[in-house]
C-alpha cells in the first residue's frame, strides 16, 4: 500500500492531466522537473524555480517536494542558481485525443468535398443511398439522378431550398409509369366503388435504392390495413365473406347454358358420342389465368349447333297487303313486261276473242276489281327503313307502291338509301352485300303486278333471294361461323336504339326485336351471344368471349389451381372433382331468363357462388399463403409510357 | 447514505423514463410503415438528437465544475444510449448492411463507435476491480516520477551494497538484468491479462545471482527485490490505466467521423429523399 502521505498537497506535484503538454523526461520514464512545460509546449524546466524578490532581495522559491529552497540561492539578478538542460516536452493523451477527433471529422468532411467535386460518378457515389432496382437503374442510366431527383443538378442555393422543401417524386415516376386512373387515389380510385381516400405518393409504399434484387412491390398486409375499414388479418382469419355472385359479376357474354347441357342435351342419345368428355374439351386451359376461355365455335359448338346460322333467314322486304293499286299498270308492265297472266291474256286477245279484248283493256288500265295478292303485314325492317306501320293499308299503300315503283326502276338503290339514312352513315354495301339489283327489281316487278315472285331455283346454297312475297337473306350454309352480312345488320340492329326520330322509334324496336331475337334472329347471332346495355344508351352484341372486369383488384390464377384438380383426368358429370370443385352447378338458376333484357348484371349464373371456404381449404394458416397480396393488386391496369424505352436508348 | 440513494433513485426513474420513452417509439417507428407512413426521418432525427446527447459526456467532462449531474449517471447514459442507438440504427435502416458506399461507410462506423464503445465501457468495468486488488492506488500521470523515485533507491541500494561488501557482483547484475526492468513500465500485456509474468522474471533475477552474493548482499539483494515487486504493481497500474484512456484515442475520433458523416447524410436526405 502506498504512503498516503506522499501524495500530500506540500510533498508532490500538482498533476494537471488536461494541460496539452506534459514534461518530456517523465515522458521518457525520467524524474519530470517540478515545473512541467508551458501551455505553448516548451520546456519550462531549464531552471528548478522562478525566485521572487521580497524587498530587495531575491528568495529562492523551489517548493518543498522538489526539495525546498537550494542552498545556492538565486542568482543577483533573480535568475534561479539550478540549471538542467531543457527537455522536449509531449502532448498529453487527452490532447492527442482533442487532435485525432478534429481530424478524423475534418478528414471525413474534405473526403466527402473531394467526392462531390471530382466527377459525377464521384457525387453520385457520395449522394446515392445504394443501387437501384434492376429495371430503374436500367431506365435512369441515361439521365441519371436527376431522372427522379431534381435538386440534383441545381446549385447550392437550389439545394439549400430543397433540404427545406417536400419534394414529391410521385410525377417523376409518372413520366414512366401510368395507371388506368389516377395514380394519387387508392387503388387508383379505379371503381365506381372505390372510396376516392387521401392522396396517396408513390414513395410510401415503394422504396427505392435498396439494391439491384430488391422487391420493391412488396406490401405488408398492414399496409392495407391501414386505409380499408374492415381489418383482415389473414385470409383464413377474418377476411370477409365473398359476395352472393361471386365471382360472377355479370351474365357471360356467350349463352351458355351449362345446366341444360350437361343435364339434357349431352346425355341425348343422339348427340352423346359428340358430347364433351370434361370442361377442358371445351375450355381452353393453355392461357387460363384469371379466366378460362371457351374454345372457338368451330372447335365445340359446331358440332350440334353447325346448321343453326345458315337456318334464320332476315326479310328485308315482305309484300303487304294493300287496300288499292294505285300503281300505273302500263308503266309497270312497259317496265317489267307482262307476268305470264297477262302474257296468257294477251295471246287469247290476239286470237280475236271480242270478250278477252275487253278484259285485257280492262286488266292494262286498271279498271276491275283489285286483289291483292298479299295479306300480309310489311316486315319489320321496311317499316323501320320507310317509316310507316305494317300492319295499316291504308297509310302504307301509296309510299309502299311509290317505294316499289323506286325499286323496279332503279334497283336495290333506294334500299341502300334508306339504309343509310337510318344508319347516318354509309354501311347499304355491307348490308347488302350480294344482293343482285336485278332481283330487287324482278321481285318489285313481280309484286308490282300484284304477283307472287318465283325464285328460278331454290336458295340452297344460301345469300339473298326472292321467294313469293318476300325478299330475305340466308346466311350461306358454308359452315362459316362469322357471316359478314347477318353480323352487319345485327349491328345494325342494335345500332337502332339509338334512334332519334320520334316516329321512327318504335318500328326501330320492332326492327330490333325481329332482327335481334334469340329464336328468329337473322343467323341465330343473339342465340349465342348477349346484347347488353353498352354503358352509354346504346346496345352492344357481346361478338367476343369478355374477360369479367369485375374484382379489377382480385387475381386467380386458374393454370396454378388447374394443376390441383386436374380437370383433364375427371369426366365432366362428376360434381366433386375437377373444376366443379369450386364451380358448383346451380340447377335452380334461371339462366336464360337472364338474356332475355339487356341489363348485364340482372342475371343468374349456372354456377353457385363460390364461398371463401372452399379457398380456405389450402390458404390458411400454416398451409399454403394468405397474405393480401395472394390475391389482390393495389395498381388499377399499371403500364409504361413508351418514352421509357426511349430514353433508356 | 440516504441522500445519494436520493439521488440514485432520481437518475434511475429519470433512465427509466427514457428508457421507456425509446421503447414506445421503435414500437411506433416500426408500426409506421403498417400505416404507410415513412419512419426514416422521425426515427434519424431522434437518432441525431441521441447522437448528440451522447457526445455531450465529453462537454460534461470538460465543465467538471457546472453541477448537472455526476460524471457517472453521465458515463452510464452514454453507454445507455449509446446500445438503444444501435436499436434505433436497425429500425432506421430495416437491415443490418445497406447498400451503397456512402451508407455502408456510415454504417461501417456506426458498428466501430458502439464496438469501441462497449469495448471501453467493458474496461471501464473491469479495470478498476482489479486496480483496486493490487493493493497500490497511484494517480497514472504519477506513474513516470514513481518509477523514477524507484530506480533511484533501487541504484541507491546498489551503490551501498558495492560500498559496504566491496564486491560488484549486485552491481553487474544491476546493470546487465536489472536496470532495464527499472528503466521503465515492463509486461505491458502480461499484466492487460492479468499474467504474473513479472514476478516471475523478478524471482527468476533473485534466485540467479542470490547463491553468488554474501549475506549483507542478500540483505540488500531482498530490498531491490521488494522494490522490483513494488514496481510490478505500478506496471500493473501503467498497464491497466492506459488502456483505459488509450481506447478513447480510436473511440472519440470514430465518433467525430460518424457526427460529419451523419451531418451530411441528414444534408443529403433532406435534399434527395424529403
Amino acid at each position: 500500500m502506498m504512503d498516503p502521505e506522499k501524495f500530500r498537497h506540500d510533498s508532490s506535484r500538482y498533476e494537471r492531466p488536461n494541460l496539452r503538454y506534459r514534461c518530456g523526461r517523465g515522458a521518457k520514464w525520467g524524474d519530470p522537473c517540478p515545473l512541467g512545460p508551458t501551455t505553448k509546449g516548451q520546456c519550462g524546466g531549464t531552471s528548478e524555480c522562478h525566485p521572487a524578490k521580497v524587498g530587495d532581495r531575491f528568495e529562492c522559491r523551489r517548493p518543498a517536494y522538489a526539495g525546498g529552497p537550494c542552498s545556492d540561492g538565486p542568482k543577483s539578478d533573480g535568475a534561479c542558481s539550478q540549471h538542467r538542460p531543457p527537455c522536449r516536452p509531449r502532448r498529453t493523451i487527452r490532447s492527442v485525443r482533442g487532435i485525432l477527433a478534429v481530424g478524423a471529422f475534418a478528414l471525413v468532411v474534405a473526403i466527402i468535398a473531394v467526392f462531390l467535386t471530382v466527377s459525377p460518378s464521384s457525387s453520385r457515389a457520395i449522394t446515392s443511398a445504394g443501387p437501384l432496382t434492376g429495371g430503374h437503374a436500367n431506365f435512369t442510366a441515361k439521365s441519371g439522378c436527376v431522372s427522379c431527383h431534381t435538386p440534383h443538378n441545381g446549385d447550392v442555393g437550389g439545394w439549400v431550398l430543397a433540404a427545406f422543401r417536400e419534394d414529391d417524386l410521385t410525377p417523376n415516376c409518372l413520366t414512366c409509369h401510368t395507371f388506368g386512373g389516377d395514380p394519387r387515389l387508392g387503388h387508383n380510385a379505379a371503381a365506381e366503388t372505390t372510396p376516392r381516400g387521401r392522396e396517396t405518393s408513390c414513395t410510401e409504399c415503394h422504396t427505392e435504392h435498396k439494391g439491384e434484387s430488391f422487391d420493391i412491390v412488396m406490401m405488408p398486409d398492414e399496409a392495407c390495413n391501414a386505409c380499408h375499414k374492415t381489418r383482415v388479418d389473414g385470409f383464413s382469419v377474418n377476411h370477409p365473406q365473398f359476395g352472393e355472385t361471386f365471382p360472377h359479376a355479370q351474365r357471360t357474354s356467350i349463352v351458355f347454358d351449362h345446366t341444360s347441357h350437361f343435364a339434357k342435351h349431352f346425355l341425348n342419345e343422339r348427340v352423346k358420342d359428340s358430347a364433351p368428355e370434361n370442361c377442358t374439351t371445351c375450355h381452353e386451359m393453355a392461357d387460363a389465368v384469371k379466366s378460362v376461355k371457351p374454345r372457338n365455335f368451330n372447335e365445340t359448338c359446331v358440332t350440334c349447333h353447325g346448321d343453326a346460322i345458315s337456318s334464320r333467314d332476315l326479310v328485308l322486304l315482305r309484300l303487304p297487303e294493300f287496300s288499292e293499286n294505285l300503281l300505273d299498270k302500263q308503266k309497270v308492265m312497259g317496265t317489267c313486261g307482262p307476268t305470264l297472266d297477262q302474257w296468257n291474256m294477251m295471246m287469247e286477245a290476239m286470237s280475236g276473242e271480242e270478250g278477252d279484248m275487253e278484259e285485257m283493256k280492262s286488266m292494262m288500265t286498271g279498271e276491275e276489281e283489285f286483289e291483292p295478292v298479299s295479306t300480309e303485314e310489311a316486315s319489320a325492317v321496311s317499316a323501320y327503313l320507310l317509316g310507316m306501320a305494317p300492319d295499316d293499308p291504308e297509310t302504307y299503300t301509296k309510299p309502299m307502291q311509290e317505294f316499289l315503283n323506286r325499286l323496279i326502276e332503279e334497283g336495290s338503290a333506294p334500299i341502300a338509301e334508306l339504309i343509310d339514312q337510318r344508319a347516318g352513315k354509309k354501311v347499304s354495301n355491307r348490308l347488302l352485300a350480294g344482293l343482285n339489283p336485278e332481283l330487287v327489281r324482278r321481285v318489285a316487278c313481280a309484286w308490282a303486278s300484284n304477283v307472287e315472285y318465283s325464285p328460278p331455283n331454290d336458295p340452297e346454297f344460301g345469300g339473298w333471294y326472292g321467294d313469293g312475297l318476300e325478299l330475305k337473306y340466308r346466311p350461306p350454309s358454308s359452315g362459316n361461323h362469322s357471316d359478314p352480312v347477318a353480323y352487319e345488320w345485327a349491328l345494325f340492329a342494335a345500332a337502332s336504339q339509338g334512334e332519334k326520330d320520334e316516329v321512327l322509334v318504335d318500328f326501330a324496336e320492332v326492327m330490333r326485336k325481329v332482327v335481334l331475337s334469340r329464336t328468329e334472329g337473322v343467323g341465330a347471332c343473339t342465340k349465342c351471344h348477349a346484347v347488353s346495355d353498352d354503358g352509354k344508351g346504346g346496345l352492344e352484341i357481346e361478338w367476343r368471349y369478355r374477360e369479367t372486369k369485375a374484382n379489377p383488384f382480385t387475381r386467380f390464377d386458374h393454370q396454378l389451381h388447374l394443376t390441383l384438380v386436374n380437370p383433364e383426368g375427371v369426366n365432366l358429370v362428376d360434381p366433386s372433382a375437377g373444376c366443379r370443385t369450386c364451380h358448383t352447378v346451380n340447377d335452380q338458376a334461371q339462366y336464360q331468363a337472364s338474356f332475355d333484357g339487356s341489363d348485364p348484371h340482372d342475371f343468374q349464373s349456372n354456377f353457385a357462388a363460390i364461398k371463401k371456404e372452399t379457398c380456405a381449404q389450402c390458404h390458411n394458416r400454416g398451409q399454403v399463403r394468405q397474405d393480401c397480396k395472394t390475391c389482390h393488386s393495389y395498381h388499377f391496369k399499371p403500364g409504361f409510357d413508351l418514352r421509357m424505352a426511349k430514353d433508356a436508348k | 447514505m440516504r441522500a445519494e440513494q436520493a439521488i440514485s433513485i432520481r437518475y434511475f426513474t429519470l433512465l427509466g423514463i427514457f428508457v421507456a420513452a425509446i421503447i414506445a417509439f421503435t414500437l411506433h417507428a416500426i408500426e409506421m410503415p403498417n400505416h404507410l407512413q415513412r419512419p426514416e426521418f422521425l426515427t434519424g432525427y431522434v437518432m441525431f438528437g441521441l447522437m448528440l446527447l451522447v457526445a455531450l459526456l465529453n462537454v460534461r467532462k470538460k465543465l467538471s465544475m457546472v453541477p448537472i449531474g455526476r460524471a457517472a449517471y453521465w458515463l452510464a447514459g452514454h453507454a445507455f444510449f449509446g446500445v438503444m442507438l444501435i436499436g434505433l440504427y436497425f429500425v432506421h435502416t430495416q437491415t443490418i448492411w445497406p447498400e451503397g458506399g456512402y451508407e455502408r461507410a456510415f454504417a461501417m462506423m456506426v458498428y466501430l463507435v458502439t464496438a469501441s464503445g462497449l469495448a471501453g465501457y467493458a474496461l471501464q468495468r473491469i479495470s478498476p476491480r482489479r486496480l483496486a486488488a493490487a493493493d497500490l492506488e497511484i494517480i497514472y500521470e504519477r506513474i513516470p516520477a514513481e518509477l523514477a523515485e524507484v530506480r533511484r533507491k533501487v541504484q541507491a541500494i546498489v551503490l551501498e551494497s558495492t560500498k559496504e561488501s566491496g564486491a560488484d557482483t549486485l552491481g553487474r547484475h544491476y546493470l546487465e538484468s536489472l536496470s532495464w526492468y527499472f528503466r521503465r513500465p515492463r509486461f505491458f500485456v502480461p499484466h492487460l491479462f492479468g499474467l504474473q509474468a513479472g514476478q516471475h522474471w523478478i524471482r527468476f533475477q533473485v534466485q540467479t545471482i542470490e547463491r553468488y552474493l554474501s549475506a549483507a548482499e542478500r540483505a540488500q539483494l531482498t530490498k531491490i527485490e521488494g522494490l522490483a515487486l513494488y514496481k510490478d504493481k505500478i506496471d500493473l497500474h501503467y498497464a491497466l490505466q492506459s488502456v483505459m484512456k488509450y481506447w478513447l484515442l480510436i473511440h472519440v475520433p470514430l465518433a467525430a467521423a460518424l457526427l460529419a458523416l451523419m451531418f451530411w447524410h441528414i444534408i443529403a436526405v433532406n435534399v434527395y429523399a424529403r
